[in-house]
């Protein structure tokens, strides 16, 4: 498991298929905060990456059985627990 | 009675406006579809109206398609607030039900896809669910069709009960701030709560301090800031959007486990289905495919082989030219007229406007074909394939979505940009967006093609169409180092599932399109070509003379030098570009007019292909230009929208005729 530089988690250190709870938006403008959290990836949401597309450059996530796709850029701004 | 339709995207909105009114607007498996507003009469209910909102998630808005719903909520007068809810999203469309509830407007929630999610082996106690929200609500399908559920809804209509507002039990500190916002607004009058106002102020929603005076907003914005520093010191949550947020979420929460009831045991099938969706979207084969794809819609719409499209065109023109032309023309012959009113109908009118509207079938053929594709939810995977190639021009994936509109018409498409939240990004994507080829050009190139590259033609079509493709990514490109440095915005796309497109849908959007091409046939080209056939027919010595003497000729002589490096600098050429910024379909009309019938005479193979290259970038008609005006508020912008899809044009149609030159 690769971690960051601090040891904290973020979207990308996730393995296919793996779940994890969202704890924090370190980085990421307000205004793409709230769009994620309208479509429920919330602070203690429960996402799960289903698949790295793109030479791993979009992540698509499941929550609440919504499929979202992210670029890998911003999913390096979101960390998580597992 | 007005009544607003409100709701998140892609819950088939647009669906249900066009299944409870008589109209039929456009439908798309994606979010952003809906950007205007519209109103339409209820059927079976007489004097009521629903008014269709941009769909969204919040009624604080993220993006400026979204601030039409809180400026209607605050402005408009209306009867009822009507909540589409897509039922297998039950606990997202809630945040939005939850602000409207809270407004304490009478509101009626319609759970709509009710058989998708049966399906999953769901259903909603609906009853439950309206006591627990204190509000009305119906169960429905808007995919089927049948009249009585039509009537069960406006029934619910006309019963809708006003009840009182909703209050969530928000954190102490969010209902001081509210308290705080409340007390300073104490002397204002306005159409909603002030509560309401005050806990969305709170959410940061900027489409209210238009309606408030200026010297407010300080304060409030003090209080704002206030609130926000205490929930985070005091550990609430990350932000104060935040912390509204959670309250609406754990109240969701509990309301979605005590009405959404599992009658069966299902496996959740993906969205993302992964067996198709391997291939649509593989990082090698995902590009291929989807220009595949195009290629072959774009065969069959114009292509020899497999071409409906150019099929029908034929039949289409044969009739016009063999019967309607030649018996209008022995009729009038008949009732003794002749000369100039002759020439008028015949060569002016009959041949203007047959000119552009020959082309009506394989324009239908296209956009059933495009809509077809829209419908199955494919254009989300192809703005997964596109947005590591299109980010590097400054756009994103999604730009994607007004693109494809483009091709229809740059109007709608430059309306489409609003979903882009980011003010830069959103600019660029209006300037570059008008050299994607809108139907309005096809006919130009149908014309050219079938005389001069007849061989070529699905090929050379789609080479202008990527010719246009490519002039809007490298002047993005220009524009996103020069103008709009850091435009580079997030990127996020929802997955929708693949969907069976209604064909009936499907029909009336093509349907839609051909009415407006006829539409505009018969008064904007019936117009310009009338203009244009007098002007070329009179000059100074009076009717009837040589063409060359004509007004229209004078005038465009003095233009038409500007053309000569192009290889066509002769005045019929200049005139066709000059007209065709009333409409580009105009340009058709008039080199059928001004070449009467003979366009081939005037051009060589070469002058034709900068011809066409040069009509299909130069200057937006002039409903852009108006559109482009609007949507930017800038002079400055819509000048420079003009002037500089003129110096491109110049410049690639210069240097196309240098480098086929050699081989031509």
């Amino acid at each position: 498991m690769m971690m960051t530089r601090s040891g904290k988690l973020n979207i990308t250190d996730l393995e296919k298929m793996e779940t994890a709870e969202v704890i924090s938006f370190d980085g990421l403008d307000p205004v793409f905060v709230r769009r994620l959290m309208d479509l429920g990836i919330y602070q203690s949401a429960r996402i799960t990456v289903l698949n790295k597309l793109s030479f791993d450059r979009l992540f698509l996530l499941e929550v609440d059985n919504v499929e979202i796709c992210i670029r890998r850029d911003d999913a390096e701004k979101i960390e998580v627990r597992k | 009675m007005i009544f607003l339709l409100a709701g998140n995207p892609n819950v088939g909105k647009s669906t249900f406006f066009n299944y409870m009114t008589q109209s039929h607007v456009h439908v798309g498996n994606y979010s952003g579809v809906t950007v205007e507003k519209r109103v339409h009469h209820i059927k079976h209910y007489e004097g009521a109206n629903f008014v269709d909102l941009p769909g969204t998630y919040n009624v604080s808005p993220s993006s400026e398609d979204e601030g039409v719903v809180t400026y209607s909520l605050l402005n408009e007068s209306y009867n009822g607030i009507v909540n589409i809810i897509d039922s297998t999203h039950l606990k997202r469309n809630l945040h939005l039900t939850l602000q409207l509830l809270e407004l304490g407007a009478p509101t009626m929630l319609v759970l709509n896809m009710k058989d998708s999610l049966r399906n999953d082996g769901y259903v909603i106690d609906t009853k439950k669910l309206a006591k627990k929200l204190n509000t009305n609500a119906i169960s429905i399908s808007a995919r089927n069709h049948d009249k009585e559920q039509q009537l069960e809804i406006v029934d619910s209509i006309k019963n809708m009960q006003a009840f009182k507002a909703i209050e969530l039990e928000y954190h102490p500190v969010v209902k001081w701030g509210i308290q705080r916002i409340h007390d300073l607004l104490r002397y204002d009058t306005l159409q909603v709560k002030k509560k309401w106002l005050a806990l969305q102020l709170l959410e940061g929603n900027e489409g209210i301090y238009q309606f408030l005076d200026l010297a407010k907003r300080e304060k409030i914005e003090e209080v704002i800031k206030e609130v926000e520093t205490r929930i985070i010191k005091e550990d609430v949550a990350l932000s104060l959007k935040g912390a509204i947020f959670n309250t609406r979420r754990a109240f969701i929460e509990e309301v979605v486990n005590e009405c959404l009831i599992k009658v069966e045991e299902k496996e959740h099938s993906k969205y993302f289905n992964q067996k198709i969706d391997r291939f649509m979207t593989h990082p090698a084969l995902g590009l291929p495919i989807f220009f595949l794809v195009m290629l072959s819609i774009y065969q069959v719409s114009f292509g020899g082989f497999l071409g409906l499209g150019s099929f029908l065109t034929g039949y289409f023109e044969l009739f016009w030219d063999e019967v309607l032309v030649r018996y209008v023309g022995e009729f009038l012959t008949l009732i003794d007229i002749s000369g100039f009113t002759y020439g008028l109908i015949i060569d002016g009118v009959l041949a203007g406007v047959g000119g552009v509207l020959v082309f009506l079938p394989q324009i239908v053929v296209l956009f059933f074909l495009l809509a077809l594709l829209e419908g199955t939810g494919y254009m989300a995977r192809v703005a997964i394939v596109m947005d590591r190639f299109l980010s590097k021009f400054g756009f994103n994936g999604k730009s994607i979505v007004p693109m494809i509109t483009g091709l229809g018409c740059t109007v709608p498409a430059i309306m489409a940009t609003r979903t882009i939240a980011n003010k830069k990004e959103r600019l660029l994507t209006i300037l570059t967006i008008p050299f994607i080829s809108c139907s309005a050009r096809l006919p130009i190139y149908v014309i050219f093609i079938s005389i001069f590259f007849d061989q070529y033609r699905a090929f050379v079509m789609m080479g202008i169409y990527l010719l246009g493709i490519m002039v809007t990514l490298l002047s993005a490109k220009l524009f996103s180092l020069s103008f709009f440095k850091g435009a580079g915005s997030n990127f996020i796309l929802e997955m929708p599932p693949y969907r069976l497109p209604q064909l009936r849908t499907i029909l009336y959007q093509a349907f839609e399109k051909a009415r407006r091409f006829v539409k505009k046939a018969g008064t904007f080209i019936l117009v310009g070509s009338i203009i244009l056939w007098l002007l070329s027919n009179i000059g100074p010595g009076g009717i009837n003379i040589a063409q060359e003497d004509s007004f229209l000729s004078i005038a465009s002589s003095f233009v038409a030098p500007i053309f000569t490096p192009l290889g066509f600098g002769n005045w019929q050429a200049t005139s066709s570009l000059v007209s065709g910024f009333l409409a580009k379909e105009v340009v058709v009309s008039s080199l059928e007019i001004l070449y009467m019938g003979d366009i081939a005479s005037g051009f060589s193979t070469l002058s034709a292909l900068t011809y066409v290259v040069f009509a299909s970038l130069y200057v937006p008609c002039i409903s852009a230009v108006a559109t482009i005006r609007s949507e930017t508020a800038s002079n400055k912008w819509t000048i420079f929208s003009m002037v500089y899809p003129f110096v491109v044009a110049y410049i690639v149609a210069l240097v196309v005729r240098l480098i086929f030159g050699l081989f031509i």
